[in-house]
């Protein structure tokens, strides 16, 4: 069955055209301290899901986990193989990969390493989660619940992310039209495992009301803010550091630069992410250097 | 043998750790695995040192060291060379390097007996290596890159090398090295040998996704397999040669 999608998916490129490898370009000013205005063109070009992209996903899964050890070599060969849904940014003629989006189904895929990450979702959740009843519920059925993984490098340029959410939504109504039975097209849920950070002063302020406590966290990802609006269940927990060694790696710092980290862990249904994809577009235009930095968690 | 192993799911076992015929550093803060592999192989024939240097855990590709000494570059604070100091056999001379190219695991490559080092290096630091590791010292490069200490490992028996360096290259290396050397790759296909693979004369530890292809390359050029096995195929060879006459 798989290999009838990737086959479909190949004739899908010739028909449209290459739709699939788009070459974006985007100038993009480089402030020089006060100096001329210099424009940088890149070109980034968006590609399918291949085998040769396995060590640039492997090294951003890895920490997906907060450095638990888990499957990651299989994780990545999963997202690496599921050529019918999945975007990544790269450049050309290159396997390096700068960012990508994917959905798994988890109740279709047979993985050891899908099994790990449930179980670390289920714990936390016992722990941390409020609303652990209704993520139980939600994960009876598990072939409708998607893992939506979304990782980047910190800096990519902001304007490239609309376009990886936008191409995981084409990709999903050309399953519908091509393979309607596919198991990805019947979500309902997807479950999202990110990062985001909180000022270190706030902790001592009082409590506050919950719809601003979302606008005190400090989203490594922006469109986190978005589509967290409309999740479903959601909740967070303190990022577990090393507790052997003094200097942490990046994913597991606790601290950095007074800041906090915390692991969020979201629901969020199919179609209001679906919607909410359109609301994030406005905000790479907004996003100046300073509101880049501080929307990915640097002072 | 060589062995399989991960450091916090990440494969490249040679940038969290250094292994000589002497002893062995490894990174703080992997899991009791990684650490239960190097002892299960390596623990009662030599220390296996848990340390940090300059607060990092790259130490693998920080220090370059032999059987007879180790370097650290000049980011080691004073309170971590001491416990390396400490924790280190006496007959193992250690040495703080001041060295504009710090990383010196990626600027150096060697055994007992010979080291291979960057092109840029200082006249000093070659004279330090030379007297600190005791060893003749070769300025080269390996497949065009100047970073012989990331895309070459060896060890006193045989050496592994970048997939793209040419035959020419590594007959010469072969001859300045004074061992067979190989070209190829560790896992799964990574050219970067040294960050994927730690290896002195009776183990080698690489990354979990090595494949068995990689790992029978390794046990042959670092022949690492056990000696019964070589005695086996040697045995069979002659009884072939034997019916074929």
């Amino acid at each position: 069955m798989n290999q009838g999608n990737q086959d479909k998916r190949k004739q899908r490129d010739y028909e449209e055209d290459d739709s699939e490898e788009e070459e974006i370009e985007q100038p993009i000013n480089v402030h020089n301290k006060g100096e001329m205005e210099e424009e940088v063109n890149l070109d980034f070009v968006f590609l399918d899901p291949n085998q040769k992209q396995f060590h640039s996903i492997k090294s951003f899964i890895n920490g997906y986990l907060e450095g638990i050890s888990f499957k990651s070599s299989e994780l990545a060969n999963i997202i690496c193989d599921q050529v019918e849904l999945g975007t990544m940014v790269g450049q050309e003629d290159e396997d390096n990969v700068f960012g990508f989006t994917t959905i798994l189904n988890i109740g279709e895929i047979k993985s050891n390493a899908i099994g790990e990450i449930l179980h670390y979702v289920d714990t936390k959740s016992q722990q941390y989660n409020k609303q652990h009843q209704q993520l139980q519920h939600i994960f009876q059925t598990p072939k409708k619940v998607g893992l939506f993984i979304n990782e980047r490098i910190l800096n990519l340029a902001p304007q490239l992310v609309p376009i990886l959410h936008n191409q995981l939504k084409e990709d999903i109504n050309w399953l519908q039209k091509e393979d309607p039975s596919n198991s990805l097209t019947n979500l309902d849920y997807l479950l999202v495992i990110t990062k985001c950070f909180k000022d270190n002063d706030q902790q001592k302020q009082t409590q506050k009301k919950s719809t601003s406590d979302l606008n005190d966290l400090i989203f490594q990802k922006f469109e986190d803010f978005v589509f967290l609006q409309k999740s479903v269940v959601s909740f967070r927990f303190l990022s577990e550091g090393s507790k052997q060694t003094q200097q942490v790696s990046d994913y597991m710092k606790t601290e950095q630069d007074g800041q906090i980290c915390y692991r969020l862990i979201y629901l969020i249904q199919l179609k209001d992410y679906l919607t909410q994809i359109a609301n994030i577009e406005q905000y790479p235009n907004m996003l100046s250097v300073h509101d880049c930095k501080k929307s990915i968690g640097i002072k | 043998m060589a062995n399989r192993c991960q450091f916090e799911n990440s494969n490249d076992i040679g940038v969290f750790s250094k292994l000589t015929n002497a002893y062995c550093l490894v990174a703080l803060g992997g899991s009791e695995n990684f650490y239960s592999v190097f002892e299960s192989e390596l623990g009662l024939s030599m220390p296996v040192i848990h340390c940090s240097i300059g607060g990092t855990r790259i130490i693998g590709r920080l220090t370059a060291g032999n059987k007879n000494g180790l370097l650290v570059p000049n980011t080691c604070t004073d309170q971590e060379l001491k416990q390396i100091r400490n924790s280190l056999p006496d007959e193992v001379k250690v040495k703080r390097v001041e060295e504009k190219l710090s990383a010196l695991g990626n600027c150096v490559a060697c055994n007992d007996y010979v080291a291979l080092i960057h092109s840029d290096l200082d006249k000093e630091t070659e004279e330090i290596i030379a007297d600190t590791l005791g060893v003749e010292v070769f300025r080269t490069t390996v497949a065009q890159q100047v970073l012989v200490g990331t895309y070459c490992c060896f060890n006193n028996q045989g050496g592994l090398v970048h997939p793209l360096t040419t035959v020419e290259e590594l007959d010469e290396l072969a001859n300045l090295l004074q061992i067979p050397l190989c070209a190829g790759t560790v896992n799964r296909g990574s050219d970067i040998i040294a960050s994927g693979l730690v290896v002195n004369d009776i183990a080698a530890f690489c990354g979990l996704d090595t494949t068995s292809t990689e790992i029978t390359v390794i046990e042959k050029i670092f022949k690492l397999q056990d000696k019964n096995k070589q005695n086996m195929e040697v045995q069979i060879r002659q009884d072939m040669m034997q019916e074929l006459e």
